[in-house]
């Protein structure tokens, strides 16, 4: 009996020193074999990624909504998205790239691309994306030397935006898609005396470089560089073009310069065309939703004009484009292949960059367009008939186009004349175009 | 002598131990020490209460001597390791707390002077571009031309945005560029640099700081951006003309996310305030509200007289609030702990140190009751068989393979055994004789009559004879017969054994006549006591037999005397006296035998202490002296009281 006890007692006591021993070694081990997972996932999945792109409001809401989804459908994956409008977004990304701090996404424009491509900035996205809906004329436009380092988007025609509910209130009936440039310029002269004072009816498409591409495009005398990079501002043209908008100006059917030049893209306050100060002007098929989300059912776009031939074009827009220098390559690659193919996407995204190129997207977001979306598409189909190929411009393009506007401010401000005014444009190309 | 003595008269009144009756148990035996004192009478129960609790009292002031020793072994050695421990916890606690506060503080200062020399150089670039900003061209070219055509203005207009947004997108910290002038240009909605009519800035909740100074810091707050309402905290400059005229206010708005990040450091979830020189909250991080923070700073330096300028730290209430203040930097950085939190590692150690702790005196408790149990085991060993001790069985704790100081208590209480064993055969053996002794008495007492009968047959014949001596002979020796007998009875009174011993003295006179003389002097008193019987008469009849051997006359002197609680007896003669050789002599004649009875009765009476001594000079006589102590109650059993020589 007092055997058996003190046996049970001694067994007891080891056991209870084991337990002590097993407690602690367990205590040791559980946060190191609770690490490596975690390790493991950051290495493989988790990244943040940042992301840039221009636009406004509707396109800001949308995108970031696709950013989330993303993010729920990939936990691991974040989003450090940063956005702003067309002039600071260049400014802005020209200055993350000097400090080799561009994001991992940028959204690329057509007169950026060739000089992002030529500075080795951009990652080749020959694998990885599927482009296989992609219409090749299009795609054709993100390749620099046969390679491809931007997807593009968007197939975005560059027409007209008019205040359709004012100008059919003043009797007055939408342009047709053969509608002459003198046709714009005799409608705007009409419309003029029904305008109450401080309202213009049109534009002064003086310091619109892009605007006077489409002109020169529909006198037969192309774009405004050729095709192997060559200045192409062709003098009389440029003439005309000043000659026209400075008897406008006088006759009071355009504003006066200094309220052309305050003009602030998408800003409810200062955007001309929002702000009701003008009644026409020039966008892109992409841009029309920006006006629609201000003021629904008010505005129309029209094909651009004509003179000998169509001034139109449809420009490939809205590139994707992967920095050289990102971390994140192929998880880049993954949400843009994500971001063009995938329905849940496009549902979101909807039209907010101009009408989706995969023709699977298209079809599937058929029936469900808007009007805004018919009305963009409605221009694609009528430019489409009879556009002029698109030209990118050399790199440094962009550049030149801004130095372009400035100098057409130049000239409605009457500080040159416009023959002085193509000297200077000659000038800042060789000064832009290297 | 008289220790001896006393103990000698003890042992005659003492009561031999086997005749007691059945005897208590022997308190050694008892499990409890305390138990078998008779203190409580048990006579009323306050008093027998009030006894019990003086015992439990005296029981717990000496543990050690009142508890079963397994117990106080037991719980001695468990309280003392649930002692040590908990003074280990407690001072280690202390100990740790001290020193984590030290360690904390120590390294949160560090921290906040790092953090605070690069919010510090931080902020002074920020003011550095602000002062660039006032000295831009651009814009001093469109604040002071305003009377320029409107493409100067617009153009200067482009030029000072491009440079605002230029500075702007060149440093990621700053949000926004706000300019307060009069006429703004139109600024982008999207763009990083915003124009403002400098009549707006009275609408800024803020305009308060900025009107009396050239320039400020404005605390955190909210800006409406394109990216949603974004936290700031913003330096405005008054900007001047060169005619040192105010004509614009330029404000960065810095993102708080960025600031809040900076003084966040390494430890996101601190709670930490940034204050400028005012004293104002700029921004902070944690759950802290700012408004908090600026009343404690104000509670600090009103009642606890604190330097915010300089360095330090204090415990306020239940936190520890650390603060750092560079020399050249116009900022404060204060951090707030919660006190628990710099306690948690100690708390954790106490907590830990007292689950090892309780496991170890659960283990120690384990090991101190077996112990206890191996310790006690030999001594309960040892209690049970003293319990079982009876003289019938002679179980001997049976365990032999103890070689310590408990094996030798085994063997002790094992010879003690054999010893009591031993004592207790040899009171048997003596009881034995004695009782024998009486039936040779009662035995004795039947022979008598039969022997009185005869002589006074003798007697009556002697006088029929006419033979008058032989009669007065036989009437003598009839009561030297009464008294040597007695009844049995060994003990007889002075008196008797005087009147034995006269009686045989008239028998010698008969025979010898007048030649014989004898005096017998003894007090009353004396005469009283008692005295083992026949005790004189040897030592007279060696007198008269050896002594006067071949003398015509002879004379004997009895004499007794009290001394000392003795009575010393002297019988002289002046006989022949005794040759040297006597000693030899006395086993062939009957008075060696007499003498040698006698000398073995007194030992066996009163020890080895009382004796007789005999002295004697040739042809002058024999002194004889016996002493016996005085007795002056006649002893319930007489004889054989004094056992301890008995079996030697």
């Amino acid at each position: 009996m007092k055997k058996l006890s003190r046996s049970v007692t001694l067994s007891i006591a080891v056991c209870m020193v084991f337990v002590l021993l097993a407690a602690c070694g367990s205590n040791n081990e559980t946060p190191s074999s609770a690490e490596k997972p975690g390790e493991g996932a950051g290495n493989a999945e988790s990244a943040k990624l940042r992301i840039v792109w221009w636009g406004s409001q509707a396109r800001h809401d949308a995108t970031k909504m696709v950013l989330d989804l993303y993010t729920k459908n990939n936990p691991g994956i974040t989003f450090e998205p940063d956005f702003s409008g067309f002039d600071s977004y260049w400014d802005k990304l020209a200055t993350q790239s000097a400090a080799k701090n561009a994001p991992d996404m940028i959204q690329m424009d057509a007169q950026y691309f060739n000089e992002y491509a030529a500075r080795n900035q951009l990652a080749d996205l020959s694998s990885g994306i599927n482009v296989n809906d992609l219409d090749p004329n299009l795609l054709s436009a993100g390749k620099y030397q046969d390679k491809l380092f931007a997807i593009p988007i968007g197939s975005n025609p560059f027409g007209i935006v008019y205040n359709k509910a004012a100008i059919e209130k003043m009797g007055f009936g939408a342009p047709g898609d053969n509608w002459t440039w003198d046709e714009l310029f005799q409608l705007a002269r009409d419309i003029q005396p029904k305008l109450e004072k401080g309202k213009y009816a049109l534009r002064d498409f003086t310091v619109d470089g892009e605007v006077y591409e489409m002109f020169q495009l529909s006198k037969g005398k192309g774009a405004l560089s050729t095709p192997d990079g060559k200045l192409n501002v062709d003098e009389a043209t440029w003439l005309e073009w000043c000659k026209v908008f400075a008897e406008l100006r006088a006759e009071g059917v355009v504003p006066p310069a200094e309220i052309s030049v305050s003009e602030k893209k998408y800003d409810p306050q200062l955007d001309l065309l929002l702000n009701g100060k003008v009644l026409i002007k020039q966008s892109y098929a992409s841009d029309y939703p920006s006006w629609e989300s201000v003021q629904p059912g008010v505005f129309g776009l029209a094909k651009a004009p004509r003179s000998t031939q169509a001034g139109g074009y449809i420009k490939p827009a809205m590139y994707w484009a992967i920095s050289a220098n990102s971390d994140h390559i192929e998880q880049s690659k993954k949400f843009i292949d994500f971001f063009i193919n995938d329905k849940e996407a496009a549902d979101i995204l909807g039209v907010t960059r101009g009408v989706p190129v995969s023709t699977q997207i298209l079809d599937y977001l058929q029936p469900k367009l808007n009007d805004a979306a018919k009305a963009q598409l409605g221009l694609i189909n009528a430019t489409k008939a009879d556009a002029n190929p698109f030209t990118v411009g050399p790199k440094g393009f962009g550049i030149f186009i801004v130095d372009f506007n400035k100098v057409g401010a130049e000239v409605i401000f009457d500080r040159i004349t416009p023959e002085q005014a193509y000297q200077d444009i000659v000038k800042h190309w060789e000064a832009d175009i290297k | 002598m008289k220790n001896s003595r006393k103990a000698g008269s003890n042992h005659i009144n003492a009561v031999p131990p086997y005749v007691r009756g059945p005897k208590p148990p022997p308190c050694s035996a008892a499990p409890r020490a305390g138990n078998c004192a008779p203190c409580g009478a048990g006579d009323g129960g306050i008093r027998l209460s009030l006894a019990k609790g003086v015992r439990a009292i005296r029981r717990f002031i000496q543990p050690f001597k009142n508890f079963q020793i397994g117990h106080v072994f037991f719980g001695s050695f468990a309280g003392f390791i649930i002692v040590v421990l908990v003074i280990v916890i407690g001072v280690s606690y202390q100990f740790s707390v001290r020193e984590m506060v030290r360690s904390t503080s120590y390294y949160q200062q560090n921290n906040l002077n790092q953090l605070d020399k690069q919010l510090n150089i931080q902020m002074t670039e920020i003011e550095n571009i602000s002062l660039a900003i006032s000295r831009n061209s651009n814009l001093q070219a469109y604040m002071d031309k305003k009377e320029a055509d409107s493409y100067t203005r617009f153009k200067n207009a482009s030029r000072m945005t491009f440079d605002l947004s230029n500075i702007a997108f060149s440093m990621p910290i700053i949000q926004s560029i706000r300019v307060y002038v009069d006429d703004p240009p139109g600024s982008d909605v999207q763009g990083p640099v915003r124009f403002i009519e400098l009549g707006e800035l009275n609408r800024e909740q803020w305009h308060g700081t900025v009107d009396n100074s050239d320039f400020s810091w404005i605390g955190q707050h909210v800006i409406t951006t394109n990216k949603g309402d974004v936290p700031v905290i913003s330096f405005a400059r008054k900007i001047y003309t060169p005619g040192y005229e105010y004509k614009a206010l330029v404000v960065l708005d810095i993102k708080a996310s960025d600031i809040i990040k900076l003084i966040q450091g390494e430890d996101p979830h601190s709670n930490r305030v940034l204050l400028d020189l005012g004293l104002r909250a700029v921004t902070y991080t944690g759950d802290i509200r700012s408004q908090q923070y600026i009343d404690t700073v104000q509670d600090l330096i009103d009642n606890y007289q604190v330097n915010m300028n300089s360095k330090g730290n204090i415990r306020y209430h239940d936190s520890l609030v650390v603060w750092s203040k560079l020399f050249s930097s116009d900022w404060i950085l204060m951090e707030v702990t919660p006190w628990s939190k710099i306690t948690k590692g100690s708390v954790r150690t106490a907590i830990v140190l007292f689950s090892i702790g309780l496991i170890a005196v659960i283990i120690a408790l384990v090991m101190t009751l077996i112990l206890a149990k191996q310790f006690t085991k030999p001594i309960i060993i040892l209690l049970k068989s003293m319990n079982n001790f009876s003289l019938g069985k002679k179980d001997k704790p049976d365990v032999n393979d103890y070689q310590n100081e408990f094996g030798a208590l085994f063997k002790g209480y094992a010879v003690l055994v054999d010893r009591t064993t031993e004592l207790y055969a040899s009171l048997e053996e003596q009881y034995r004789k004695q009782k024998e002794a009486e039936i040779q008495a009662l035995q004795a007492m039947i022979n008598p009559h039969f022997l009185y009968n005869t002589l006074d047959q003798l007697n009556w014949m002697a006088i029929e004879a006419g033979e008058e001596k032989m009669s007065r002979v036989l009437e003598l020796m009839g009561r030297m017969f009464r008294i040597g007998l007695s009844n049995g009875e060994s003990m007889i009174t002075v008196e008797k054994e005087l009147t034995h011993l006269e009686c045989y003295l008239q028998i010698q006179q008969i025979r010898w006549g007048e030649n014989l003389g004898y005096a017998i002097d003894v007090p009353e008193p004396i005469r009283a006591m008692y005295i083992p019987k026949l005790t004189l008469q040897p030592f007279v009849e060696n007198a008269i037999i050896h002594g006067f051997h071949g003398r015509d006359t002879g004379l004997i002197v009895i004499t007794a005397v009290q001394s000392q609680g003795d009575i010393h007896f002297t019988i002289s003669d002046n006989g022949v006296g005794i040759s040297g050789n006597w000693q030899q002599q006395k086993q062939r004649n009957t008075g060696g035998y007499g003498i040698r009875n006698v000398r073995e009765r007194m030992i066996a009476y009163y020890g080895p202490a009382y004796d007789i001594g005999i002295s004697s000079n040739p042809n002058r006589g024999t002194l004889v002296s016996v002493r016996i102590p005085e007795v002056t109650e006649k002893p319930a059993l007489a004889g054989g009281s004094y056992v301890e020589n008995s079996h030697n």
